[in-house]
């Protein structure tokens, strides 16, 4: 056993090597918990990927869903979300999400009817909400039919969401292509909306933190024109009773745009901005923003893995060719890197 | 819903109006004076690539045997020297050669680059094959021709066809043409019109998971005028031409197959080109003026109709050249050439850019021996280009063989797009610069040529976009790309006892392009084929003419390219061979009257391919022609 154990660790040590192991497609909950990147693929000529990565083993299995299908996810593979046993892969270009055996990654349904569709998030047992960056809205996902049931507008672009699953959603309206400066904020016990709320510009994640406020990152506004016009990015602590910003801070120039705001603990973590930015880690009581990068290396984009802090950036290289993931501590230590798909981009955790 | 189903009366009256003017022409035509209507052909200097090129004759893409293409982007993947990368039939097509990538060929019309200086690149779809005559030169011009230059250059030129034509066509997939072209005379003042107009569904059938869907949103509707005129000037014992062209296009941009199909996205394009030359020869001194404009339109409009996007360009050309023999068999040219773009697109600042470029050169021919040697220097706005010298060779052996060879430097200098982009443009981004060579055999006799030469090349300070410092998409050199292969080639005419014609093209290429140096960490692109690109391609062509019949057919294969530049597996796009027949018949009205009717079966053996990854190219497909020549 002890041999076993020091083969498989050697193993471990020279990195990670795709599981080629045909024998075990489709064997039940060979993919049921673990780190799940999504690759985007090429805009239009390239399909989208899941890379199954399990950290205790350093292992990587590209491709998860042709290889489990048969066929492509399609074109700009955004977010994998779970509900128990189904995961749900939105891909934005082909206006479809892919409902999956979340063990087993086999096909179970195809949703169609969105525009551009971003993101997902479970608001209840018996819904999820679909954000739809084109058609200004949300749409409602009923979990067990797998089905659009309704949609809510919202502002401009819908980004991200967080839900504290008792009836209350956040969104960040992210502005699309223009601008938007609004969280709508929706009961989501009858899929209505409660207030919107002015934050700062272009909105872009929502998190809550430890003691259940939630927090909203403004990437701020890129004036591509007249690159003055720009405004600064604010991240802002709303009031979970009112919804109103409780806290703002704001960020010192108006050409960095931070982005993809993730909490573990106490602390809030952000990439400094968009494509290539590094990630910042800062207290959720403090009353300024650090300065000092947590890693050394930027980011396409990043995620931290809720059950230990660990740190996952991507890098998206040339965004043709397959792209790196760097997995540190959450004190900026590196533990190992692997290539996964083409352009890798939003990493979900089960 | 297809752009065409939402103009259909509009589209009616298009085509009206061009038939009406097709037949008043062709009145106009058959009562105007016929003797003496050519357009004469441009005669060329020293500093231009006809000369240069190794490959004299260059090959010629409107008249090359076995099947009529309709534009130059059939021709150009027809041609086992170039690979075409294409969104669909009448789509937006880009074309390398020699391992240069599509914004690394020039493409001229009488000297003005008719390349897009936003976009860098030519659509090979916008230009309509059977009003021109095109030739491609392969190999690095730079010297010569100037910017972009470096795999090949194509030279768009009169059509050289003496007679006049009314053409009628209609194919698969909805697809409809009508074209004329009128040579006649008024006064001293010799003419050609020439009028064009197409539009097709593009609707077929292609296979995803084993079920059949019909493509969407991939219509197209094509105008081309064109009006040329010459006269002598015999003050100066030269002549003038002017050429106008005008091009509309309106197309819906198909999606991927792995994307939402909904919705067209439409892309309208309006060009319209002025050209003219003024040239005088004499016994001792040769010169010509030339002057170019080229004004481009381009507006976007996506499929929520929520970002529109437009980009209007001018670029113009003012040359002049002159040349003299020093010695009977020594002649020297100089040259000098001002040239002017700008840009107004939404998403590039309103920019512009001056270029001044000076070459010069010798010419030695005597006794089966031919050598051009050219220098140029050019200077884009305040960044100066090194210094380019290039040096070609034939010299002809025994049995008809020749030797044949060219090196040179060559250079590409970054677009409007790559310098004034909102935001990331980088004005300080320096030109494509490199080399490239060949060496090869001819043989020519008995009206074969057979002709294969090997080359070489590298560019350095390969420009590509990737994220910079700031977050936003920046050109940068941080490149280096090298290209080697062989290209063979067979051509030949044979006419057979009285009546019997053949005529025939056999070529290969083998060419390998790889990425030597990166500066992007852990590039795994290094040491592989470049995107998009075959290490093998294939031609056969075969016309054989026996009286008044004609039979064509040809053969292209394409082996296998990637759509990343690593190589993933999934990224492959498999090698494919298409088949196309065609049978023609012409039929005699009179003495300088016929008329024809041409049947082409395309695709013949309904081969599934694509040039561009999830973007199916059509399956067996047909088209009728009925022409009128007088």
């Amino acid at each position: 056993m002890k041999k076993v154990l020091f083969a498989l660790s050697a193993l471990a040590l020279f990195g990670c090597s795709d599981d080629d192991d045909t024998n075990t497609i489709g064997t039940p909950g060979k993919y049921s918990s673990g780190t799940y990147i999504a690759s985007e693929g090429v805009f239009q000529t390239g399909a989208g990927t899941v890379s199954y990565y399990q950290p205790e083993a350093k292992t990587v299995v590209n491709e998860v869903f042709i290889r489990e299908n048969g066929f492509p996810v399609g074109n700009v593979l955004q977010d994998i979300g779970f509900n128990g046993e189904d995961a749900f892969l939105v891909v934005n270009n082909s206006g479809t999400m892919e409902v999956v055996e979340a063990g087993t990654f086999k096909s179970k349904n195809s949703v169609t009817g969105f525009t551009s569709p971003r993101y997902f998030t479970v608001v209840s047992n018996q819904n999820a909400y679909v954000s739809d960056w084109f058609a200004d809205d949300v749409k409602v996902i009923d979990l067990t039919s797998f089905r659009i049931v309704d949609s809510i507008s919202t502002g401009v672009g819908p980004e991200k969401m967080i839900s504290n699953g008792a009836g209350i959603t956040y969104i960040a309206n992210s502005g699309a292509w223009t601008r938007d400066s609004v969280v709508t904020v929706i009961n989501s016990n009858d899929h209505e909306v409660l207030k919107t709320v002015q934050v700062g510009d272009n909105p872009q994640s929502l998190q809550y933190d430890e003691n259940g406020n939630p927090w909203v990152l403004c990437s701020g506004y890129a004036d591509w024109t007249t690159p003055a016009n720009s405004t600064a990015g604010k991240l802002i602590m709303l009031d979970p009773t009112t919804h109103e910003p409780a806290k703002t801070l704001v960020f010192p120039d108006n050409f960095n745009h931070p982005i993809h705001l993730h909490v573990y603990g106490s602390n809030l973590f952000y990439l400094s901005t968009n494509y290539g930015g590094k990630v910042m880690k800062m207290d959720a009581n403090s009353t300024t923003l650090p300065t000092t990068p947590l890693t050394d290396k930027g980011f396409y984009n990043f995620s931290v893995d809720p059950s230990n802090g660990d740190i996952y950036g991507t890098d998206a290289k040339d965004f043709n060719q397959t792209g790196l993931v760097f997995r540190y501590d959450m004190n900026g230590t590196l533990l190992d890197s692997f290539a996964t798909g083409i352009i890798p981009s939003t990493i979900s955790f089960k | 819903m297809s752009i065409l189903s939402g103009i259909e009366e509009p589209l009616k009256m298009k085509y009206k109006l061009p038939l009406l003017w097709v037949l008043s022409l062709a009145f106009i035509a058959s009562k105007a004076q016929t003797t003496d209507t050519i357009i004469l052909k441009e005669i060329p200097l020293l500093g231009e690539s006809t000369l240069l090129s190794t490959d004299e004759n260059g090959y010629s893409l409107s008249q090359s045997p076995g099947v009529e293409c309709r534009d130059l982007s059939q021709a150009l993947y027809s041609n086992h020297t170039t690979h075409v990368r294409s969104y669909g039939p009448g789509q937006a097509t880009t074309f390398s050669s020699r391992g240069a990538n599509a914004n690394q060929v020039g493409v001229f019309w009488n000297q003005l680059n008719i390349a897009s200086p936003s976009l860098g690149v030519t659509d090979a779809s916008l230009v309509p094959l059977n009003l021109f005559s095109v030739s491609q030169y392969t190999g690095g011009h730079s010297a010569a021709e100037g910017n972009q230059a470096i795999g090949s250059s194509l030279l768009i030129s009169s059509n050289e066809s003496t007679s006049s034509f009314v053409q009628l066509g209609m194919g698969s997939f909805n697809m409809y043409s009508g074209k004329g072209s009128f040579a006649y005379s008024l006064g001293s003042w010799k003419l050609r019109s020439q009028i064009s107009a197409q539009a097709a569904e593009n609707n077929y059938k292609y296979f995803t998971r084993d079920v059949e869907h019909e493509r969407e949103n991939a219509a197209t509707h094509f105008h081309h005028i064109i009006q040329e005129a010459e006269v002598s000037i015999p003050s100066i014992n030269g002549e003038a031409w002017l050429g106008a062209w005008y091009t509309n296009a309106l197309r819906e941009n198909p999606s991927s197959i792995i994307s939402k199909q909904g919705n067209p996205s439409t892309l309208n394009d309006d060009q319209f080109k002025l050209s003219g030359r003024v040239t005088s020869q004499t016994r001792k001194n040769h010169w010509k003026l030339t002057a170019g404009l080229q004004w481009q339109h381009q507006r976007f409009t996506d499929f929520n109709q929520q970002f529109k996007d437009t980009n209007l360009t001018i670029n113009s050309q003012l040359s002049g050249q002159w040349e003299s023999p020093i010695t009977p068999y020594l002649k020297i040219y100089a040259a000098a050439d001002y040239l002017y773009s700008r840009t107004y697109g939404t998403a590039t600042r309103h920019a512009d850019q001056n270029n001044i470029a000076l070459h010069y050169g010798l010419y030695f021919t005597h006794k089966g021996a031919k050598a051009q040697i050219i220098f140029r220097h050019e200077a884009i706005d305040t960044t100066f280009v090194p210094f380019i010298p290039s040096l070609s060779f034939s010299q002809k052996l025994i049995a008809g063989f020749s030797f044949v060879g060219k090196a040179g430097y060559q250079f590409r200098y970054p677009t409007l797009n790559d310098r004034f982009w909102i935001q990331g443009g980088n004005p300080d981004v320096k030109p494509e610069t490199g080399y490239s060579g060949e060496i090869g055999l001819q043989w020519e006799m008995w009206g074969i040529e057979l002709r294969s030469v090997y080359f070489t090349s590298r560019i350095d300070d390969y420009i590509a976009w990737n994220p910079g410092p700031s977050g936003f998409w920046t050109p940068q050199n941080i490149k280096q790309v090298e290209s080697k292969g062989i290209e063979t080639t067979l051509n030949g005419n044979q006419t057979l006892g009285k009546r019997l014609q053949l005529s025939y093209r056999l070529g290969h290429t083998w060419n390998e392009v790889v990425t030597t140096q990166s500066e992007i960490a852990n590039d795994q692109s290094i040491g592989k084929q470049i995107i998009y690109t075959p290490e093998n391609k294939i031609h056969g062509g075969l016309e054989v003419t026996l009286w008044a019949l004609t039979l064509g057919s040809s053969y292209t294969f394409t082996s296998e390219t990637f759509a990343n530049s690593d190589h993933r597996p999934s990224s492959k796009i498999e090698a494919f061979g298409t088949w196309d027949f065609s049978v023609g018949y012409q039929y005699p009205l009179g003495k300088t009257m016929n008329t024809g009717i041409r049947f082409q079966l395309l695709n013949a053996m309904d081969q599934a391919y694509e040039t561009l990854k999830y973007y199916p190219m059509p399956g067996r497909n047909y088209s009728l022609t009925l022409d009128f020549k007088f």
